[in-house]
């Protein structure tokens, strides 16, 4: 992701006070932070609570913030801790370590369909296929496809090591990959 | 390079982390693996999708909800102390300059002396009552002179507005400066 040079300026001015820099960072990344925080909980207002948490939570903790990074990780790590501490909160399965270590079976579709695959530019399939997946896994594909963060990024983000980010993020592509098979991805 | 293997490139590459030898490699093994092209195809459409995906936007009232809630952190941060300090020393200078005014024109126009003045303190209805001569004979004079100014001006051979009220302004102002210069004490019974 494309490390935004003014963001360390305008996190200066922040912390002097000035309300328009910190307006200025929220118009920047808000919808970053929000569609994230959507794809993990599912619900629009909690959504709309926790990504509000998370520029409040990013303001009271600017002097924290070291400018060699990209202010969007940072953003997204206190973005990950809130929603990490609201399914603790709501009781919600989050992915253990162990689950992490058993395999996902490759499901490759025969060669003679290769052709018959179609391509996802209908989001809606995509979309109905992502919100089978575990939260972290929802959130790793997001980080990485969308918002397009380098496993350095993500390890940063999530506060993992570089090797588990690999290892999830293949492990959530081969079981979104399964999901859209199963959904009839391949005509 | 087996499947097993090509399966970790292939999401390797979708993520550029391989170097120039593993990626030739991998093309390599995909030329002669129908089974791993395919998987490949599958993983470049994911992301092309997944890229695709549209961002969601929160609320349009999202700032202005969050910066309500970190008001408070604003106020704080927005009145250091020194800003408190400064405030009270313009106002304190303001009211000096004001005493100033008032008090000199006290002294310049109606002849007081400071003996006088310092007495009149103690008689606040007898300062007022001579500052409110002062102000009343200073504005009357300086009407005169804004109006034949005006008068003046309306003589000049332009019909252009700005122009006139330009010419006016210096004559005032010059005017103005005469009177200064020639000031004289107002005599007791409150007329220049």
């Amino acid at each position: 992701m494309p490390h935004n040079p003014d963001d360390a300026l305008l996190v200066s001015l922040c912390l002097k006070g000035e309300a328009w820099a910190f307006n200025r960072l929220m118009d920047r990344y808000k919808r970053q932070v929000f569609s994230l925080i959507l794809r993990m909980v599912k619900n629009r207002d909690d959504a709309e609570d926790l990504s509000q948490e998370t520029f409040i939570k990013a303001y009271r903790h600017l002097s924290a913030y070291d400018a060699k990074y990209p202010f969007i990780t940072w953003l997204f790590n206190i973005a990950h801790n809130c929603t990490i501490d609201f399914f603790r909160a709501h009781k919600t399965e989050l992915l253990s370590l162990d689950d992490e270590d058993s395999p996902v079976e490759d499901e490759c579709a025969d060669q003679k369909l290769l052709e018959s695959i179609d391509a996802l530019s209908d989001g809606p399939m995509i979309e109905k296929a992502l919100e089978t997946l575990p939260p972290q896994y929802r959130e790793i594909l997001i980080l990485r496809h969308q918002q397009e963060l380098s496993y350095q990024e993500i390890s940063q983000a999530l506060d993992l090591p570089e090797g588990t980010v690999k290892i999830r993020l293949f492990r959530a592509r081969n079981l979104l990959k399964n999901k859209l098979l199963d959904m009839g991805w391949v005509r | 390079m087996d499947c097993h293997e090509a399966q970790d490139k292939i999401q390797a590459w979708l993520d550029n982390a391989l170097d120039a030898n593993e990626l030739a490699e991998t093309k390599e093994h995909l030329k002669s693996c129908p089974q791993c092209r395919l998987r490949h195809r599958m993983f470049l459409l994911l992301d092309q999708g997944l890229r695709n995906l549209p961002l969601d936007s929160p609320s349009p009232d999202f700032n202005k909800i969050v910066l309500e809630r970190l008001d408070m952190a604003f106020q704080a941060k927005k009145q250091p102390a020194w800003m408190g300090w400064s405030l009270a020393g313009g106002l304190s200078l303001l009211v000096t300059w004001l005493l100033a005014i008032g008090f000199g024109a006290l002294m310049v126009v109606k002849n007081v002396s400071w003996h006088q003045l310092l007495s009149w303190i103690r008689h606040p209805g007898i300062m007022l009552n001579n500052m409110e001569q002062v102000f009343l004979a200073l504005g009357l004079r300086l009407y005169n002179i804004f109006s034949f100014a005006a008068k003046v001006m309306a003589w000049l051979p332009t019909s252009h507005l700005l122009l006139q009220m330009l010419f006016s302004s210096l004559l005032a102002m010059a005017l103005i400066a005469l009177t200064l210069h020639f000031l004289k004490p107002i005599n007791d019974s409150g007329k220049l």
